[in-house]
C-alpha cells in the first residue's frame, strides 16, 4: 500500500516536472509513467540488491529501456522521456545530507556523503549510456537511424 | 549546381539557427552537432564540421567549387524546453527529407518560436506540486506537503523575478536555497510541520541540477569532453550555491530558535 502511494507521488511529481520542462500535454502522462516505473523498480530492487548504487543503476536501466521504447513508438527523441522519468532517482537528498554534515562540522562524513551522491549520479549516467549505446548498435546494423 | 534551394550563407544561417535553438532548449551536444551536420549534408555540402559546446557553436560548410564558409554563434541563455526540442528535432528531419527554400525554412523556425507554451500560473502551480509531491515521496506528511507547495510556489515567483532582472544563476540559486530553508524552518517554528528537513529536500528538488550532472556525464562518456566539463562545472556550481544558500538560515535560525 505504501509502495503504491509512493509510486503515485512519483507519478504526480514527474507530471509537474513535465509541465515545468514544457513537455506537450499529449506526452506528459507517458513521461510521468516512466518516472513512476523507475521509482517502483528502485523500490522493488531492494529485495534483491543490497547496495543502493546497484539499485539506482537497475532502476535507471529500466527507465532507459522504457524511454527508448516510447521514443521508437512515438518517433521522438528518447531524452524527452528520460529527462523527466529519471528525476525521482536524482539524489536531491544526497546533496542536502552532504551540506548538512558539512555544516555540522564533520568534513569526513561530508566527503563520504558527497562521494556517495556522485556515485549515484555516476550509476545513473552509466545506466543511460549502456542502454542508449546498445540501442544505437542495433539501429546501425539495421541500417536505419 | 544552381539546383540547390539555398546559397551557402543561407544554408549555414539555417543550420546555425536550428543548432542554436536546440542548445537553448537543452538538447544534448551530439544531437546539436548531428542535426546541423545532417542539414548541411542534405543541402549539397561536400563536408561539414560542427563543433558545439553549451555556450557556443562553430560550424563550417564546404560545398563543391566554393570556398569553405564558417560561422560562430554565442549562446547566452540555456533552459529546458522539451516541446521545442521535439519540434526542432522534427524540423531538422523534415529539412533533410524534403528540400526547403530559405524563406520556407525561416517560416518553419518562426512557427516553432511562436508555439504556445504553458501559462505563467500553470508553471507556478507545477513548481508547488513538484515540491509537495517530492516531500510526500521522501517521507513527509500531509502538513509538510502543504507547506512545501507554498514554498515551491513562492520560489517560482522569486525565480521569475530574478530571471526578469537577469541575475546570474549562482546568486539566484543561493537565494532560492536560503528561501527554502528559511521558509521550512519558520513553518517548523510556528508548529506547522515537524520534519522540516523533508520540506527542504522536497523543495530543493525544484532547483537541483541532478539532470545536468547526469547529462554532463553522458557528454563525457560520448567523447564531448569540453561540453561535458562545462555542464559539470555549471551543475556543481548550482548545487553548491543551493547548499550554501540553504545553510545560512539553517545555521542561523536553528541557533536562534533552538530547533
Amino acid at each position: 500500500m505504501h509502495l503504491l502511494f509512493e509510486t503515485a507521488c512519483a507519478f504526480a511529481a514527474c507530471l509537474a516536472f513535465g509541465v515545468v520542462f514544457h513537455l506537450r500535454r499529449g506526452k506528459l502522462a507517458g513521461a510521468a509513467a516512466g518516472g513512476a516505473l523507475g521509482w517502483l523498480a528502485f523500490r522493488l530492487a531492494a529485495y534483491g540488491l543490497h547496495s543502493d548504487i546497484a539499485r539506482y543503476f537497475a532502476a535507471t536501466v529500466v527507465v532507459s529501456i522504457y524511454s527508448e521504447c516510447m521514443a521508437r513508438h512515438f518517433r521522438t527523441p528518447a531524452s524527452l522521456y528520460l529527462v523527466i522519468a529519471l528525476i525521482p532517482l536524482v539524489p536531491g537528498g544526497g546533496i542536502y545530507d552532504t551540506m548538512e554534515t558539512c555544516m555540522l562540522g564533520s568534513p569526513q562524513e561530508a566527503v563520504a556523503t558527497g562521494l556517495h551522491t556522485v556515485g549515484i549520479a555516476g550509476a545513473l549516467a552509466v545506466g543511460i549510456v549502456l542502454v542508449s549505446s546498445t540501442v544505437q548498435l542495433f539501429h546501425k546494423r539495421v541500417g536505419r537511424r | 549546381m544552381g539546383q540547390l534551394p539555398m546559397t551557402t550563407p543561407q544554408l549555414l544561417e539555417v543550420a546555425v539557427q536550428v543548432g542554436r535553438r536546440l542548445l537553448e532548449c537543452g538538447a544534448e551536444t551530439y544531437r546539436v552537432e548531428e542535426s546541423m551536420h545532417r542539414i548541411c549534408m542534405a543541402y549539397g555540402a561536400r563536408d561539414a564540421h560542427v563543433y558545439a559546446v553549451p555556450t557556443s557553436i562553430i560550424a563550417t560548410v564546404e560545398r563543391p567549387e566554393e570556398a569553405p564558409l564558417t560561422r560562430t554563434c554565442r549562446i547566452r541563455k540555456r533552459g529546458v524546453n522539451l516541446d521545442r526540442l521535439d519540434r526542432l528535432n522534427a524540423l531538422s528531419r523534415r529539412l533533410c527529407a524534403q528540400m526547403q527554400a530559405y524563406d520556407a525554412a525561416q517560416e518553419l523556425l518562426r512557427e516553432i518560436d511562436d508555439a504556445p507554451g504553458y501559462g505563467k500560473w500553470t508553471l507556478r502551480l507545477a513548481f508547488g506540486a513538484i515540491a509537495a509531491f517530492f516531500t510526500l515521496l521522501f517521507g513527509g506528511g500531509a502538513a509538510c506537503a502543504v507547506v512545501a507547495f507554498a514554498v515551491g510556489l513562492c520560489l517560482k515567483l522569486v525565480v521569475d523575478a530574478f530571471e526578469r532582472m537577469e541575475v546570474n544563476s549562482m546568486f539566484a540559486n543561493l537565494v532560492g536555497g536560503a528561501l527554502i530553508a528559511a521558509a521550512a524552518l519558520t513553518a517548523a517554528r510556528l508548529g506547522l510541520v515537524e520534519r522540516y528537513d523533508r520540506v527542504i529536500i522536497g523543495s530543493i528538488m525544484t532547483l537541483v541540477p541532478g539532470l545536468a550532472i547526469t547529462n554532463s556525464m553522458r557528454d563525457l562518456i560520448a567523447g564531448d569532453f569540453l561540453a561535458g566539463i562545462t555542464k559539470f562545472s555549471e551543475a556543481l556550481l548550482i548545487g553548491a550555491s543551493i547548499a550554501a544558500g540553504a545553510s545560512i538560515p539553517l545555521s542561523l535560525l536553528r541557533y536562534l530558535w533552538r530547533i
